[in-house]
């Protein structure tokens, strides 16, 4: 059983065709990383795991698409989200709520918490896992705007968790935040393994072999090689996938 | 010619154009309260305090149309937002983009519409409706409340030019909470779509979100309606009555001023009572607006940008 389950997955928006033939298995449990350059399709796929890919009326997707044993495509996509928190490439946490209550909007509307008690000691949970909560335990009442961008992006991580999803996607989450608060976010992400399964999107090549036990790479939205990171990184196969692993890409 | 030359000649060229516009306002505010200098000397604050209108015998107190034009314009705004808010999110969120286009091309149309069209509708159509199926029900069930403790002996009431008001105004506050719930980034709604949420409760999320754009609107919507001089006119009954109940005919400053400026040059003192109404309706509209046009741009620029 896995994870995700993804088949000869084709998506289309208008004419243009995004993802070509995408076949990938996701083990539970796991960190699994999705590299590529820019553009090659790495986010499409992530937004067709949670069906994201909808709010865009102009795209179709083709293919077989398991998540967390559901056909994902069949399935109705609110539910399907219920089980899928998501952390975006720009940190975006509510800016009219608290940094306590853009965390408990999560295990409010998932109904994870069943009352005040619940809630605090979700909103804490979450917190610490986003190793976020010895930074603003003492400001729970302040607004995101008071928090810095590595901080934000934590927030959003501590929001997604807040849901406790099965599984978390993550969208190229330290593209914008500092090295030292991406490093705080890497090691919150791998501490999470045991309780979820982490899809991330990057396009360092080191982050990845930080944090991976799995790794796709994508390339004009065909899949160039995949396999546990320890193969990946000291093997490659294709050309593609060394110069996307040296920086040349 | 140098590039720099051809620079300041355009702008010099364009300078009047904006400074005219500011000058009619202030030249506006200017006239206003120079004529309405022998009012106030006369009657002082009791021009504001005083119900009575009585030309003949210079007596003149304009509480009865300020207290209508604020009932009028209470209504008004209330009746607006009924309509506006979910029309906005039907449009924003649940039809599909062909209607969305119709329905909203259908909107900025209505607010296009010459008020005189919807006074016309409200006083033959709308007015006698009320009356039967809302006023005399309301007036006979509910009239232990005092707003409602009167029973309407005409349709023209401050009810009726409140409820016509409003709905002339619906497609102006409709566009503007539209725009601003189309003006939050996409992002805000992908994480709400991130964390599970159901359509219902992403607009919840970012309807309260949008809640200072909200409240702007019905500020500027508010605004409009103090302005609103026809549809008040033909439809409020047109009497210095004061009184509690809203089922009563009443008068609106603006409807004072357009029913009256034509007869008043025949009374002394009348002709300046009646700007001197006029600058307060100007001067609360520039504030309100004011206060609206702030809200709005504060929330633009920490939502929006």
């Amino acid at each position: 059983m896995y994870a995700v389950e993804m088949e000869n997955v084709n998506v289309y928006i208008g004419n243009r065709h995004i993802l070509k033939n995408i076949s990938l298995k996701i083990p539970y449990n796991s960190v699994y990383v999705i590299m590529g350059p820019s553009g090659s399709g790495k986010t499409t796929i992530l937004r067709v795991i949670n069906r994201l890919i909808d709010v865009n009326r102009d795209a179709r997707v083709e293919g077989t698409v398991k998540v967390l044993g559901f056909d994902a495509l069949k399935k109705d996509p609110y539910e399907l989200r219920r089980y899928i928190g998501m952390v975006f490439q720009t940190p975006n946490p509510f800016p009219h709520m608290t940094i306590y209550d853009n965390v408990a909007i999560a295990a409010k509307i998932n109904g994870v918490a069943k009352n005040r008690k619940d809630l605090d000691a979700v909103v804490r949970w979450a917190l610490e896992k986003a190793m976020l909560w010895d930074e603003v335990k003492d400001r729970l009442y302040d607004y995101p705007h008071q928090l810095s961008g590595g901080q934000k992006q934590r927030l959003c991580l501590a929001r997604a968790l807040a849901m406790k999803p099965k599984l978390l996607l993550l969208d190229e989450p330290t593209a914008n935040i500092d090295p030292v608060n991406a490093r705080k976010l890497e090691e919150a992400i791998v501490s999470l393994k045991d309780e979820i399964t982490v899809i991330m999107v990057t396009h360092y090549p080191h982050q990845a072999a930080r944090v991976a036990d799995y790794v796709t790479i994508v390339y004009d939205g065909r899949i160039v090689e995949q396999g546990p990171a320890n193969q990946i990184f000291l093997r490659p196969t294709t050309e593609l996938a060394q110069k996307l692993l040296r920086g040349e890409i | 010619m140098k590039a720099s030359r051809k620079d300041m000649l355009f702008f010099l060229t364009l300078t009047p154009f904006s400074i005219s516009l500011l000058a009619i306002l202030v030249i506006a505010i200017l006239i206003l309260i120079s004529r309405s200098f022998e009012a106030f000397n006369a009657f002082g604050l009791s021009l504001f305090t005083s119900s009575i209108w009585d030309p003949e015998h210079s007596r003149y107190g304009l509480l009865a149309p300020i207290v209508g034009s604020i009932t009028t314009s209470i209504l008004a705004t209330v009746t607006a937002l009924v309509f506006s808010v979910p029309l906005a999110i039907l449009l924003a969120e649940y039809v599909h983009d062909l209607v969305r286009d119709i329905l909203s091309s259908i909107v900025e149309l209505m607010s296009g519409v010459p008020t005189i069209i919807y006074a016309m509708w409200a006083s033959m159509y709308l007015a006698p409706i009320l009356k039967t199926y809302v006023m005399d029900p309301l007036s006979i069930y509910l009239s232990f409340i005092p707003i409602f403790s009167c029973k309407p002996i005409t349709a023209f009431t401050i009810f009726t030019a409140g409820i016509s008001i409003g709905i002339s105004i619906t497609p102006y506050v409709t566009a503007m909470i539209f725009e601003s719930y189309e003006s939050i980034p996409t992002t805000y709604r992908e994480a709400c779509l991130g964390i599970g949420a159901t359509r219902y409760e992403t607009v919840k999320v970012l309807l309260s979100l949008a809640k200072p754009a909200v409240i702007a609107s019905i500020i500027l919507g508010f605004a409009r309606a103090l302005g609103e001089t026809t549809i008040a006119v033909t439809t409020i009954g047109n009497s210095m009555y004061l009184g509690s109940c809203i089922f009563s005919p009443g008068y609106t400053v603006s409807a004072l001023i357009a029913s009256q400026f034509g007869n008043a040059y025949l009374y002394r003192y009348a002709e300046s009572v009646l700007y001197s109404s006029a600058l307060v309706v100007l001067v609360v509209a520039i504030i309100l607006s004011f206060i609206g046009l702030s809200l709005m741009s504060r929330w633009r620029r920490r939502v929006v940008v």
